[in-house]
């Protein structure tokens, strides 16, 4: 008992004196411990299931992470936690192109000036499918289609005011005509309902439709982007049949880690080399490559001007594109 | 024959394997104490699983993943008895008769009626993922937005039989619920709505904290004002199962609720909940003792769990066959899989036919395990009926908070939770059921986006719910649900089937 109290009195002594110290070392040490890294979409979701592929990778980098889900209002719930908490480096969480935008648009009590940008994850480029079952081979094709049949033609996307949705919105733009555009919750519902018919294109990523169009159950029209994919060799770019989807500005899905904006500069590097060594370790290359997206891992003052780029190019479409209903 | 003998030879893999066995029953007791606990869902607890499977093959870390989603489903209806706590809302419907049996005394036998059913509908559910799955998976795909707007308001129907007689209570109900879902940003275009311009409300009132507010809150204070001490009967242990006989006599209803239940999980967008709405609602109005509803008839608790498993099963059609998940949890063993290499879609069956035949024999391993878990744990978590009153409220009113808080880390949520309750205690005192305000949380979102999605298709055509053979279908048996059984009143004239309707209200009013 005395033994104990003794060496509790001790412990204390040297805290008091070592304090100062002490912290200065916590600060050199980052991270003493575990990392909140708040995924702002459900548990399952594309950004939920990449962090958790990520997890064990980060463990080994030396960077210890507790994923929490804080799903809701297009990831601003999550990023709004994320931007009063507290700037040590133990809280950080993912942003999106889709949080990007309602942000741009004023939809949401939130800056983007609340955040340091630390490191660039992933980047998916987004296709327009169809049925394997529809008549449209090409994307020629499909854009006649919509010429002979002015606002009549459904193009599905999982959630509204995105990018998904601007690249909809560019299709119709391409076509010269009106469309109509059908939200849905979420990427899968969209694979399902052109399984079956119900809408007649949609806008995804390969990531989420990779494999319904190796089984010829979904077939792909073109890429949003101005390079071919590799993974879609033989899919022509928009950009390839004369039409520009980028008229306002460069606007790209891709999700980045960011932290509550005041960052310590050693912590903000500790942070961008442990996810730069995780990102580009042979594991998560081999899960990217499997599931279609792509590895960038920008980082630093280049991705804050990426991430205000698209920012101010999602603000310019949002004004042409998102009219209301 | 060729199912039969990939079946058989995953299933003797299965049973040749302690390791793997003794997986599986560890999934489906962590399943069962996920499902148990208000504030920890399924999903959660497949993601926390996660990272443990990491070193395991593919196929035993995915056939733990999947044992733990059935047995949260048999789980759910542990606090749904004992307390009123829906474990996962898709206990709602079984809190209906499976509470009051518990406040009769008969909480055991409630709870083996509930666990016989989820069996029953994992079963079924199981024969249809093993035998007709692929089929299955692309006749649902012919269903669009239409058919499940359709099929919302078929589940709004229940409405008129969870408050006989107080149709324009239960109305009013149902708007106050669609009311609170509407909060929140816009399903369809995004735009924020009621939210005041602040964060917490941009989330909108998820269905959980609602859920919890309304069904324990009001309980809670009810059994604090309750005058007579021994306003609970003591429970029973013995004769927790029913005799063959009595289980004959729920056969009929065991399989249309499953039946539904696998058929409304196969359909991506609806989930388990309107299963076992629907399925209650029907079992309601088949049954003979159908007035007994409500007031503890194990055939309500049969229908709800019996339909909720069927769910599970049902949930795994389109996941194993297309790729495509029907709900969170689904969504979340969809990620299992991919970090363990495969890719879901609908060529799995060829390139790992073996490891989705493990994971269909694993199901059926699941449900036998459910079965032992659910008997021995029943045991421990019934002691909570001993705990004397003024101890046990307090602690759950402790539960609520902690579980709604844990549900996605928002102290808003905790608000949202005691603000409905409190609201619902309100109701309860003016003798309003709070059950359809739950159905209009629940209903409301998709019932609201299913149908302005389908005009959206239509271009603002609202023909297309009677033109589309589905919906027309569906539309037809939901009026029929409403006006069949009056007219039939009335066609009798005042004989004894009219005199249901009046006795539940006078009952009610009491």
């Amino acid at each position: 008992m005395i033994i104990a109290r003794r060496a509790i009195l001790a412990a204390l002594t040297a805290a008091t004196i070592a304090g100062p110290a002490a912290l200065a070392h916590a600060q050199s040490g980052y991270p003493t411990r575990e990392v909140r890294w708040v995924i702002p979409w459900n548990a399952g979701g594309s950004n939920d299931i990449m962090a958790r592929v990520l997890l064990p990778i980060l463990e080994k980098e030396g960077l210890r992470v507790v994923i929490e889900n804080v799903p809701g209002g297009t990831g601003a719930i999550g990023m709004g936690q994320v931007a009063t908490a507290r700037t040590d480096g133990y809280t950080i969480g993912n942003g999106t192109s889709s949080t990007l935008a309602i942000i741009a648009q004023g939809k949401v009590p939130l800056k983007n000036e609340q955040f340091d940008h630390i490191i660039r994850v992933s980047v998916d480029p987004l296709i327009l499918v169809v049925s394997g079952k529809s008549g449209f081979k090409t994307l020629d094709e499909f854009l006649a289609h919509m010429k002979a049949n002015p606002g009549k033609v459904t193009i599905a996307t999982p959630g509204s005011n995105n990018i998904n949705h601007i690249f909809a919105a560019m299709t119709a733009r391409g076509a010269g005509v009106d469309y109509r555009h059908v939200p849905y919750p979420g990427g899968s519902r969209v694979v399902a309902e052109l399984m079956g018919g119900q809408v007649q294109a949609g806008v995804l990523k390969p990531s989420e439709t990779m494999e319904q169009i190796k089984s010829g159950d979904l077939r792909p029209l073109g890429v949003f982007e101005n390079k071919r994919l590799d993974a879609l060799g033989d899919v022509p770019t928009f950009k390839e049949k004369g039409i520009d989807v980028f008229p306002y500005g460069p606007v790209v899905q891709m999700a980045y880690i960011a932290a509550p904006a005041g960052l310590d500069p050693k912590v903000r590097d500790t942070l961008t080399t442990k996810f730069k060594a995780a990102l580009t370790s042979a594991e998560f290359k081999d899960f990217a490559a499997k599931n279609g997206f792509i590895i960038d891992p920008l980082s630093g003052k280049e991705l804050d001007a990426e991430v205000s780029k698209v920012a101010d190019a999602l603000a310019e479409v949002a004004k042409h594109v998102f009219a209301k209903p | 024959m060729d199912i039969l003998s990939s079946l058989g030879t995953a299933l003797l893999f299965e049973l040749s394997n302690p390791y793997g066995l003794a997986l599986i029953l560890f999934g489906v007791v962590v399943g069962f104490a996920f499902g148990a606990t208000p504030g920890l869902t399924a999903t959660m607890g497949v993601a926390l699983f996660i990272p443990l499977t990491f070193p395991l093959p593919p196929d035993l870390a995915v056939g733990m993943m999947v044992a733990l989603y059935c047995g949260s489903m048999a789980g759910g209806a542990i606090p749904a008895i004992l307390i009123n706590i829906p474990g996962t809302p898709s206990a709602v419907v079984t809190t209906l008769d499976g509470h009051p049996m518990a406040r009769q005394g008969k909480a055991a036998r409630a709870y083996g009626w509930a666990l016989i059913s989820s069996i029953a509908g994992g079963l079924i559910s199981w024969l249809a993922l093993a035998t007709i799955a692929p089929a299955l998976a692309r006749v649902a795909l012919m269903l669009g937005p239409a058919e499940y707007a359709a099929t919302a308001l078929l589940g709004m129907t229940i409405i008129a039989s969870i408050v006989p007689g107080q149709v324009l209570k239960g109305l009013l109900g149902a708007i106050i619920g669609v009311g609170l879902s509407v909060v929140g940003l816009d399903q369809i275009t995004g735009e924020a709505r009621w939210t005041f311009e602040t964060l917490a409300l941009i989330r909108g009132i998820d269905i959980m904290p609602a859920l919890i507010g309304l069904l324990v809150i009001p309980e809670l204070m009810n059994s604090l004002f309750e005058r007579r001490a021994s306003a609970r009967a003591p429970t029973d242990l013995k004769g927790m199962f029913p005799s063959l006989s009595e289980w004959m006599g729920q056969a009929v209803n065991t399989v249309r609720s499953a039946v539904i239940g696998t058929a409304i999980g196969i359909v991506p967008a609806l989930g388990g909940s309107v299963g076992s709405l629907i399925a209650y609602d029907q079992a309601k109005r088949f049954d003979r003792d159908g007035a007994r509803y409500g007031k503890g008839a194990p055939g309500g608790v049969v229908a709800s769990e019996a339909a909720n498993n069927g769910v599970t099963g049902g949930a795994m059609i389109p996941l194993l066959t297309l790729g495509i998940p029907g709900d969170t949890v689904t969504a979340m063993l969809l990620g299992g899989l991919m970090i363990h290499g495969l890719q879901p879609g609908p060529r799995l069956f060829e390139t790992s036919g073996d490891i989705v035949w493990a994971i269909i024999a694993t199901m059926l391993l699941a449900n036998i395990a459910i079965a032992a878990v659910g008997v021995v744990g029943f045991r421990f978590f019934v002691r909570i009926l001993d705990v004397p009153r003024h101890l046990l409220a307090p602690a759950l009113f402790v539960l609520a908070v902690v579980g709604t808080y844990s549900l996605a880390n928002q102290w808003f949520d905790v608000v949202v939770m005691l603000c409905l309750g409190t609201f619902g205690f309100l109701l309860t005192l003016a003798n309003i059921s709070v059950y359809p305000i739950v159905i209009g949380v629940i209903l409301g979102p998709l019932l609201e986006s299913e149908v302005r999605r389908a005009l959206v298709i239509s271009g603002g055509d609202w023909s297309t719910f009677l033109t589309r053979p589905g919906s027309a279908a569906i539309l037809a048996v939901a009026v029929a649900a409403l006006v069949l059984p009056t007219l039939l009143a009335r066609l009798k004239g005042n004989g004894a089937a009219g005199g249901g309707t009046p006795h539940a209200t006078a009952e009610q009013s009491k």
